[in-house]
């Protein structure tokens, strides 16, 4: 899906976007509809049906339209998908098709073993996979960014300019900084995180190459119960999984003058570094802060207009979300933080936009926006409790099994650069598939 | 690709780790384990590992009578795990280090890994005996007078059991 969403479109579903969030507070970050690049309207999330398939919290509530070799009325499946395919990749003129995925979310697919706690594949695995709603979806001209910008610099210079005309960027000092200090929470619904999007329309974001890497994933959780979660092996989580739900859990912010932090983290921890007033080094093939290297979580610079505070991210490390997609070395980010406060002028929550563009995965770029709950001030909360991911789970035949400490294990060294996920699959799983080569090192014979 | 041969000592003991109730902060798939299965036991802790993803819980059962634990075919004590929620999570169930230390006896219920090792995911409540204070042949320590409960929920009813000697 290409279509990008144009400004006359997005004002129209402006009322639908206040309506779909509760408190007036939270619409006020939206309301800037006057910027070059910032606080478009995006359809809402929060509310939106959750697609399935699967059961208990995650999906809140028991999800699944047909099971166990049953199929939605009025559907007709096709003659092969995901859960009965011998060799997805024969099968790419299917792929975006809901009914390859049997109408499954991302967390639906995950979901089919018991990724969830709550096994639904049925009685003859994997064929009797479950169904999810094929009438549910958030669709993807939701998701893809309303901006005209084509780069992440173009943007930031728009952005920057706009504030320029105001007058800015706005210079705080250490007495005025912005109230931001505390600890906050992601509450927010997020398409992001694949509940409430179908399959396929994820799919649709991605150029060739990534929708091939992201099926080849989707098979290897619905099909083969081969999930390799980042995490489990207490590898990097990597820059996107800061988006999702259940990688981060509360967020400390720390803002000074010179540096505005975010630490957040589950199995790992996520550091954001946003460096106020700073430019990026630009004689390489990447703009970047300091040396040549690719950074996990990137390397990033901001400045405040006003409330507004506007970063730009890059040189980051290409990788992969579970129940998302893989993303490229290219991938930059434009994020927005905008506070939401109450009618007394407290600050509640944080409204973040983020706009990203990474030419070799997106076929164009997309957008998250999600509002950062704050639960509390620093003096009031918990301690911020570092993360030390602790190995308990190791690949045994290219599953993830947690082991018997004392045991001895044949175990293939991955190679951390290069896709080590894919590495287990098309060693165990995928001898028999014609897996299409791609361009080698030595195409110059 | 090379294959290498490499030695995990993980431990000193044979002990396996397990996995937890699903959180919404999960960082694993929990499809390595078989919840079709639902197994309960009462044992002993033998360690505890506070994890910041699960705190994992290694336990020898106890047998039937309550009298000792199981032990394999060398006379050495089965030792089972069970993963839950993360540390901090846990702790505010009361399910610490300090809480639990080695010797305590419990009662929980899990869902085994598929893979037959012996570890699982913890269903409901976690049930801690008075120090030095077993359950009677059969029980579980939510039968114990002075007991305490940990997390929400009863012992689950079991589905199928482990292979067990002694």
């Amino acid at each position: 899906m290409k279509r990008k969403i144009r400004l006359p479109e997005s004002l129209a579903i402006l009322s639908l976007v206040l309506a779909g969030h509760a408190g007036g507070a939270s619409a006020l970050a939206q309301e800037e509809g006057k910027s070059v690049g910032r606080g478009w309207p995006m359809a809402p999330q929060e509310g939106q049906p959750v697609v399935g398939a699967g059961t208990g919290k995650p999906f809140r509530g028991e999800e699944i339209a047909a099971r166990n070799g049953a199929v939605p009325e009025g559907v007709t499946p096709l003659p092969i998908d995901i859960f009965t395919s011998k060799d997805f990749y024969k099968d790419r003129d299917l792929w975006t098709n809901p009914l390859y995925f049997r109408c499954n979310s991302p967390m639906g697919l995950e979901s089919q073993w018991g990724g969830y706690g709550s096994e639904i594949i049925g009685d003859n695995p994997p064929a009797s996979g479950a169904w999810g709603f094929c009438n549910r979806d958030y669709p993807a001209e939701n998701i893809v960014s309303p901006y005209p910008f084509k780069t992440a610099q173009e943007h930031y210079e728009a952005l920057l300019a706009e504030t320029k005309a105001k007058g800015g960027p706005t210079d705080y000092t250490d007495k005025d900084l912005a109230d931001w200090n505390g600890r906050y929470n992601d509450t927010s619904e997020n398409w992001y995180w694949g509940r409430i999007i179908q399959t396929s329309t994820a799919l649709s974001l991605l150029t060739p190459e990534y929708q091939k890497r992201a099926v080849q994933m989707h098979y290897h959780q619905a099909n083969t119960n081969a999930p390799q979660w980042q995490s489990q092996y207490c590898w990097p989580e990597g820059f996107m999984r800061r988006w999702h739900e259940a990688a981060v859990r509360d967020h400390q912010l720390l803002v000074t003058k010179d540096i505005v932090q975010w630490i957040a983290g589950v199995a790992d921890n996520f550091l954001t570094q946003i460096h106020i007033g700073r430019d990026f080094v630009q004689d390489g093939g990447t703009p970047r802060l300091g040396q040549d290297v690719p950074r996990w979580y990137g390397e990033t610079i901001g400045f405040w207009d006003g409330e507004a505070l506007i970063s730009w991210t890059s040189n980051i490390k290409g990788w992969t979300v579970h129940a998302g997609f893989e993303y490229s070395d290219k991938l930059q980010t434009i994020e927005i933080y905008t506070p939401n406060r109450n009618a007394e002028g407290k600050l509640t929550s944080i409204r973040h936009e983020a706009i990203l563009y990474d030419p070799e995965a997106f076929v164009q770029p997309i957008r998250m926006v999600r509002d950062m709950e704050k639960l509390g001030e620093l003096s009031e909360v918990e301690p911020y409790v570092f993360i030390e991911c602790i190995q308990t789970i190791y690949p045994v035949a290219g599953r993830p099994v947690q082991m018997t400490p004392g045991t001895t294990i044949e175990f293939t060294v991955p190679d951390m650069y290069g896709r080590p996920w894919a590495q287990m699959w098309e060693h165990y799983f995928e001898q028999h598939m014609e897996r299409p080569e791609g361009e080698g090192l030595f195409g110059f014979q | 690709m090379s294959i290498w041969k490499i030695v995990t000592a993980l431990g000193s003991a044979g002990l396996l780790s397990a996995s937890l109730a699903p959180s919404g902060n999960a960082h694993h798939s929990f499809a390595m384990f078989d919840d079709s299965k639902v197994y309960v036991f009462t044992g002993v802790v033998v360690r505890i590992n506070p994890d910041a993803n699960h705190l994992q819980i290694y336990f020898a059962p106890l047998n039937e009578e309550r009298k000792s634990v199981l032990r394999d075919d060398v006379g050495k004590p089965v030792v089972w795990a069970v993963e839950m929620a993360g540390s901090a999570e846990v702790a505010r169930e009361g399910v610490t280090v300090n809480n639990f230390k080695p010797g305590t006896i419990m009662s929980v219920g899990m869902h085994p890994l598929r893979s037959g090792q012996p570890a699982g995911d913890r269903q409901g409540g976690l049930f801690r005996c008075p120090d030095n204070t077993p359950p009677e042949p059969g029980k579980h320590c939510d039968a114990v007078g002075g007991h305490t409960t940990h997390g929400e929920g009863v012992l689950p009813e079991p589905k199928g059991a482990p292979e067990q000697k002694g």
